[in-house]
């Protein structure tokens, strides 16, 4: 019932329309996820608007489309070329910068105004179980000693490469041997048969996995992680390296301010919602929503990370 | 054991029950829509699961939905030879004539029942089995990946029927059309030629509805004046016999087993499953030459198979929480949106969810056969419906499925111009399967072989010193010198006719 009476109310909404012109949202907003559905950008995207929705802090539905493939680069493109009149949003990662970075598209952030960024997950570096590297320090030094034969389980050119490169950069000298393998449904089996000996991970895939037949080496995020209490990060063992990554918000570059504000507002209410307070523990990702300077340095520091990082491995 | 009583017990009342029911038959209705996919259907569900009273009664619709779909492509790829799914594509190749033939009751059931015994079959393993099978499937590395897809391209040689040439164009036809895109090796964009659209490559459902589908429509808008066969629809047979039960026991075995192994393996869909056992089944028949003609065993391989990677799929996601098929990771959604983390940890933490999830399997599977073999009597009336009727309403369904895949109406010209590309090929009398075979083994064996040699540095040494790779290499030479073998004979045979 409460479905349809929404569905009515955003009929009305259409129809009038341009009667009050002046007015923002004047019809549903239209959210664009440029993966597919089940991911973790996919969920964020999905209990936002439900937390957005439930509460009433907008006065429009917002419609959720999945446009996936090449790294979210098709849906957001059809973001950047859309109307900017606020009824067009976009979900994206560190692919926004790593897909410009990697040569593959023209665009990247600064091509979107950002709304906020939220969910944020740092990255752990794991082996197996059975591994013979008990610690970070162990690995890197065997990787310095012997560079390119510890074989890392990436997807080449996503999240996980990135991390691991950062990693092993962590240790000037040390190679891992960079093998193609995907995301997690790959990446887990390939480390516990033993096809590879290390893989980054984000926080909210390790916590689907459990960290079952896997051992953590270290936390790549500015202090240890609640959940793994026990494991040290980069920085306590003398490495200065961090890497986190957030679900960055978009709408086109020339939407007017007012507009991305009443938006911002309507995720910043939703986020103090216990629903979401609790999605994100299910999740496995931090219960932060970035915005104002805090967002633009975020936002700064992973750029300059993956720009220095996209040149080296174009180069190569 | 206790957790699965109850949760079984749980699925027997009436409102479960009705939700097994409803999710089945949507599932099969959609599934035999061409154009309509599973995967799509439980999409649309999951944010209506929230109005749901209770999270066990929203994961027993979705994996009703689930095994419906896989189970209901047979029926539109047996009468109309249009794959309603993609995991239905070998069955167009025995189901489709067998049909023409007028046994049109005889390949409906045998189809119904091998898919059954295959979900039967895998769903023993699922509950058995499924710890020490996960650890299993950790042994397969690129080298085993490569080297298991190689055996079910080897296929695109035999499956040519009668001229191979035609075959192997067709099947490298195929894998020419999977090139464009992302790069899966490097994550970098190739072949686009400037085009953003063809940035994300062509996706399996746009071309595979193009080929199989708007081909067909094509062919009957250019056709129309020949008067059209018909077909004295009979739906006799549709229990399989005793005899046919003993005659395809070991096949049904054979053939779940395949599907069941597939089904584990991440990112490797039910359609592999179905064209692995359809070749195991092929190469070991002792009459290989009948399949492609309306074979019974060719009906049973491909369904058994591919309603087996249903329970494959899911021992990945109950025992380690990662999915086993593109249906599996919008359930793991679902359950994270309903606070459920999946993983091993579930078993211990709610352990009704894994339970509801492999009952609902067994269940499912059973309310499948039942639903499906009583309305086999309305189904074979399709066949019987006025194509002019028809024609319209598929070709609709089709590109609206196309649209609907990615939201953007890229993919419905690609269903157009490949509509166009295999109205030609089998005008020039090319075989469509091997082309599809090609396109959907391609990718995956390129990105496979470039792992592995990423890996090894460049050596292909691995290929003889893994024990299953090189076994299953030595399978795919023997296959594929068999099959000239076997053609170049024929070929001989033929002239020698002619001559006499």
């Amino acid at each position: 019932m409460k479905l349809f009476l929404r569905t009515v109310a955003a009929a009305a909404l259409l129809v009038g329309g341009p009667a009050a012109a002046q007015t923002y949202p004047e019809k549903p907003i239209r959210l664009i996820v440029p993966f597919n559905q089940g991911g973790l950008t996919s969920n964020s995207a999905r209990v936002m608007v439900k937390a957005i929705e439930d509460n009433d802090l907008l006065p429009v539905p917002i419609i959720v489309s999945y446009i996936p493939g090449a790294a979210g680069t098709i849906g957001a493109r059809q973001v950047k070329d859309s109307e900017p009149d606020g009824h067009s949003a976009l979900i994206w990662h560190v692919a926004a910068n790593g897909a410009q970075a990697m040569g593959n598209v023209d665009f990247g952030p600064d091509d979107f105004k950002l709304v906020a960024g939220t969910d944020r997950q740092c990255y752990m570096l794991v082996v197996r179980e059975e591994s013979e590297y008990q610690t970070l320090p162990e690995l890197l030094e065997a990787a310095k000693a012997n560079p390119d034969t510890i074989i890392s389980a990436d997807n080449l050119g996503g999240a996980n490469h990135i991390a691991s490169v950062l990693a092993e950069d962590s240790l000037p000298g040390a190679r891992f041997r960079h093998v193609q393998f995907g995301g997690t449904a790959k990446t887990y089996p390939a480390l516990l048969g033993g096809h590879a000996e290390v893989n980054a991970t984000s926080t909210s895939s390790l916590s689907s996995t459990s960290t079952n037949g896997l051992r953590v080496l270290g936390y790549m995020g500015p202090e240890r992680h609640p959940d793994y209490p026990d494991v040290p990060t980069f920085h306590e063992l003398g490495y200065d390296t961090e890497f986190c990554m957030y679900s960055w918000w978009f709408m086109p570059k020339d939407t007017p301010e007012d507009r991305v504000a009443t938006f911002r507002d309507a995720m910043v209410k939703a986020m103090e919602t216990d629903y979401l307070r609790e999605q994100s523990v299910v999740h496995g990702v931090e219960h932060v929503i970035l915005t104002g300077d805090e967002l633009k340095s975020a936002m700064e520091t992973e750029k300059a990370k993956i720009s220095a990082i996209g040149a080296r491995l174009r180069g190569e | 054991m206790d957790a699965f009583l109850s949760a079984t017990g749980h699925i027997l009342t009436p409102a479960p029950l009705f939700w097994c029911f409803l999710g089945v038959a949507l599932g099969a209705i959609v599934g035999a829509i061409p154009g309509l996919s599973g995967s799509m259907l439980i999409t649309m569900t999951v944010p209506l699961t929230f109005f749901m009273g209770s999270y066990y009664d929203a994961l027993i619709l979705l994996v009703a939905m689930y095994v419906g779909s896989v189970s209901g492509g047979l029926v539109s790829a047996t009468l109309l030879r249009m794959p309603g799914t993609p995991s239905s594509i070998m069955t167009t190749l025995d189901g489709y004539p067998m049909a023409q033939r007028g046994q049109v009751g005889r390949a409906l059931g045998l189809g119904i029942t091998a898919s059954f015994v295959g979900g039967l079959i895998s769903w023993v393993f699922l509950i058995g089995l499924s710890p020490t099978l996960a650890v299993w499937a950790t042994y397969f590395g690129p080298w085993e990946y490569f080297t298991m897809v190689l055996m079910a391209l080897v296929l695109i040689a035999s499956l040519s029927q009668g001229s191979m040439a035609k075959g192997l164009l067709a099947g490298f036809l195929g894998m020419l059309a999977s090139m464009p895109g992302v790069d899966p090796s490097t994550g970098m964009l190739r072949l686009t030629f400037g085009f953003d659209s063809w940035a994300g490559g062509f996706s399996l459902l746009p071309v595979l509805l193009g080929v199989f589908v708007v081909s067909q429509v094509l062919k009957y808008i250019i056709d129309a004046e020949r008067p059209v066969l018909r077909i004295a629809a009979s739906n006799e047979g549709i229990f399989m016999s005793l005899a046919d039960w003993k005659r395809q026991a070991t096949n049904l075995i054979r053939s779940s087993v395949i599907g069941t192994w597939i089904g584990i393996l991440p990112g490797i869909g039910a359609s592999i499953g179905s064209i692995c056992a359809y070749t195991a089944a092929k190469n070991l028949s002792k009459t290989p030459e009948k399949f492609g003609t309306g074979i019974d065993d060719g009906v049973v391989a491909s369904e058994a198979a591919n309603n087996a990677t249903i329970g494959g799929a899911l021992v990945p996601l109950v025992t380690m929480g990662i999915p086993g098929s593109v249906i599996d990771a919008i359930l793991i959604g679902a359950l994270l949106m309903h606070n459920l983390q999946p993983g091993p940890l579930l078993f211990v933490t709610n352990p009704e969810v894994p339970y509801t999830i492999i009952s609902t399997h067994l269940i499912a599977n059973c309310m499948m056969l039942v639903v499906m073999l009583l309305s086999v009597k309305w189904m074979s009336k399709l066949i019987l419906v006025p194509t002019a009727y028809l024609m319209p309403i598929i070709l609709m369904f089709c590109l609206i499925g196309s649209y609907s895949l990615q939201n953007r109406p890229f993919d419905v010209w690609v269903t157009l111009a490949f509509g166009v590309i295999g109205f030609v090929l089998e005008k020039v009398k090319v075989p469509l399967a091997p082309f599809v075979i090609g396109f959907i083994l391609a990718v995956l064996a390129e990105s496979e072989l470039r792992s592995g040699l990423m890996a090894s540095a460049g050596s292909i040494t691995p290929l003889f010193t893994r024990p299953v790779a090189a076994l299953f290499l030595t399978v795919s030479i023997f296959m594929l010198v068999w099959s000239f073998w076997s053609d170049s004979r024929g070929a001989r045979l033929r002239k020698r006719d002619l001559v006499e």
